[in-house]
């Protein structure tokens, strides 16, 4: 034992080189988009389309003022915030507890019905594109809230519930019984037992669920007409499709996507792959 | 005795679980199987949104499955940039997120830490701002056509950008579905590398085997769960694509990038058809799609267990 201990330190402290400079590659590669566009978004309008090199050359905030004129920033945003948060909360109320019934309640055709839930996650999204425009239409609900979160909540939906079934599976039934020798509801053990027990798969939830809404396109570029309900994805389509903005305006206004996305992902990011292991691993 | 006294809680827990259920199970039925029914529906029908809708039968699926027609023509080209794109995805996913895992789960704590934090980069920013730096990174004048100009691979740097070259086009917009990929699956193989129990690695050593020999004898074969996971996902995110798509080239150049996602859609809402919506065509087009899909996976699934059998021998 204590002499197989020291000599696995070593050798895990040993990468051998070709594999270290593939990391190395492949960390440059990933940054450099990111890199790419800041840089980009510091050129002039001219420089942006000839000088495709890290150097912007001059350097030049330009862009950043006319995108902002251009995209309605403060406005969309504020849409943004309201779309994903709704669904986010939406999401996190409904699907843990459902998670939670399939996790640890007892009833006829449970497994069936859970499958059929999760199903859905391999069947093309372009299926119900169709229908789900066709039927806002039809049940006046375009540019409206409830049109536009339905839909995406039903989307989001499955992954977090896998998720939450699989970490409530891995809690023991005991804890249950315990609360109900105790007097406590069903309902109340989850409530007070379960969810607090469950953070790190909350998370993950909430930041998957973030991260699909919030860059999500194409079902709110055909639920939403009215400009004045544009996310920040349909605003930056509308800037690069009508403005003919610079490839430098164009990079401004992507940055102003991601930003806050990165910045969430930063602050919650040790509980976020703690749940994603321990709950995307167990089958 | 344990059943009887558990008895009375269970009557009130059948509403309570019912009751927890249901906003699930509402919306899954309203929002997903209603709409699904209704696009099946719609699939037997002519529809331009407008005018009454026609029944036609099969006539849709036979338009573009068996007919002499130019939808035919976009539907087999289409189909075939999906399974190109499978294909490629997915090998390039599996290779470098295998040897990704791999470098980290042998790496000192201090570097995968940093390494984690930029490899998850692409799992939350994946969406349309970084597709337009990717068009732009790939398109006329931009960085790539220009490193590869440098080093005089003249069929790596067109004039027009990857985008713009028929023979690229589809290269490029693999790469950025690999780039999109890699993390998650990274991640998944991590996972199943940190689970192997390491006495199995012990035992190999004392036997001789050297580093490779291990990773092929012990790693690689344990991860077997892993691989058909990663596989499965990514054959799916690729027959399925079409947000990404449309963002990036909007199946150009000459169609060389369209999927059928992307067909169906310009179908509906896009300008193929002379600018009037065919909803039927549309919805008979992505059904194709998902039970070509379903077939897919079965097939997978086939195979997977005859590979298990071939092995256990």
């Amino acid at each position: 034992m204590s002499r197989t201990r020291p000599q696995r330190r070593r050798l895990s402290q040993r990468i051998p080189l070709p594999l270290a400079v593939l990391m190395l590659v492949y960390v440059v590669l990933n940054l450099y988009p990111f890199v790419w566009m800041i840089a980009t978004s510091f050129k002039t309008r001219t420089d942006s389309f000839t000088n495709s090199s890290l150097v912007p050359h001059p350097v030049s905030t330009e862009a950043w003022p006319s995108v902002w004129g251009q995209m309605d920033v403060i406005g969309a945003l504020g849409n943004s915030l309201l779309y994903s948060g709704a669904t986010v909360a939406a999401v996190l109320a409904i699907y843990p507890m459902a998670g939670f019934v399939f996790a640890h309640a007892q009833f006829r055709g449970r497994d069936a019905l859970f499958g059929a839930l999760v199903v859905g996650l391999l069947v093309p999204n372009i299926v119900l594109l169709v229908p789900i425009v066709i039927l806002a239409q039809e049940t006046g609900t375009v540019n409206t809230w409830v049109g536009l979160l339905l839909p995406t909540i039903s989307a989001a939906g499955p992954v977090p519930l896998y998720l939450m079934r699989n970490y409530f599976s891995l809690l023991p039934g005991e804890l249950l019984e315990a609360a109900k020798l105790d007097g406590a509801s069903f309902f109340a053990s989850y409530v007070r037992i379960f969810l607090p027990l469950s953070i790190p798969a909350l998370t993950t939830s909430a930041i998957l669920t973030l991260v699909y809404v919030w860059n999500t396109y194409i079902l709110p570029s055909l639920l939403i007409t009215d400009q004045g309900k544009f996310t920040l994805p349909l605003q930056l389509f509308s800037l690069n499709a009508s403005g003919a903005p610079g490839r430098n305006e164009l990079m401004a206004g992507a940055i102003l996507i991601i930003v806050p996305l990165i910045a969430a992902f930063l602050l919650l990011q040790r509980y976020y792959i703690a749940g994603l292991m321990s709950g995307a691993t167990k089958s | 005795m344990r059943r009887r006294r558990g008895r009375t809680p269970r009557r009130k827990r059948d509403w309570s679980v019912a009751l927890m259920l249901a906003p699930a199970v509402l919306i899954f039925l309203g929002v997903q199987v209603f709409p699904m029914l209704y696009s099946l529906r719609l699939s037997f029908y002519r529809w331009d949104g407008l005018s009454d809708a026609r029944f036609v039968g099969l006539g849709n699926f036979r338009e573009f499955l068996t007919e002499d027609s130019i939808l035919r023509q976009l539907f087999r080209q289409s189909l075939w940039n999906n399974l190109r794109l499978a294909v490629m995805v997915t090998v390039g996913v599996v290779v470098i997120a295998v040897t990704l895992a791999w470098a980290m789960n042998r790496a000192p704590r201090r570097v995968t830490g940093v390494f984690r934090t930029t490899l998850l980069l692409p799992m939350v920013t994946t969406g349309i701002a970084v597709f337009f730096a990717w068009t732009a990174i790939l398109g006329p004048d931009g960085p790539v056509v220009q490193f590869f100009g440098f080093l005089h691979l003249d069929f790596l740097s067109p004039d027009t950008g990857w985008f713009g070259d028929p023979s690229l086009a589809l290269v490029g917009l693999a790469a950025a579905m690999i780039w999109a990929n890699v993390p998650y699956s990274t991640l998944f193989y991590l996972s199943g590398m940190q689970s192997i129990d390491t006495s199995l690695y012990e035992a190999a050593e004392m036997d001789g085997a050297g580093r490779i020999r291990q990773a092929l004898a012990i790693t690689w074969p344990l991860l077997n769960p892993i691989t058909s996971i990663v596989i499965l996902l990514n054959v799916v995110y690729a027959l399925q694509s079409y947000e990404m798509v449309y963002l990036m080239t909007n199946g150009g150049p000459n169609f060389e990038t369209n999927t059928v996602g992307l067909l169906s859609y310009n179908l509906a809402f896009g300008t193929i058809g002379g600018g009037s919506a065919q909803y039927g065509t549309a919805a008979a087009l992505t059904w194709t799609l998902t039970i070509g899909i379903g077939l897919a996976l079965a097939s997978v699934k086939v195979i997977s267990v005859i590979i298990k059998r071939r092995t256990a021998r």
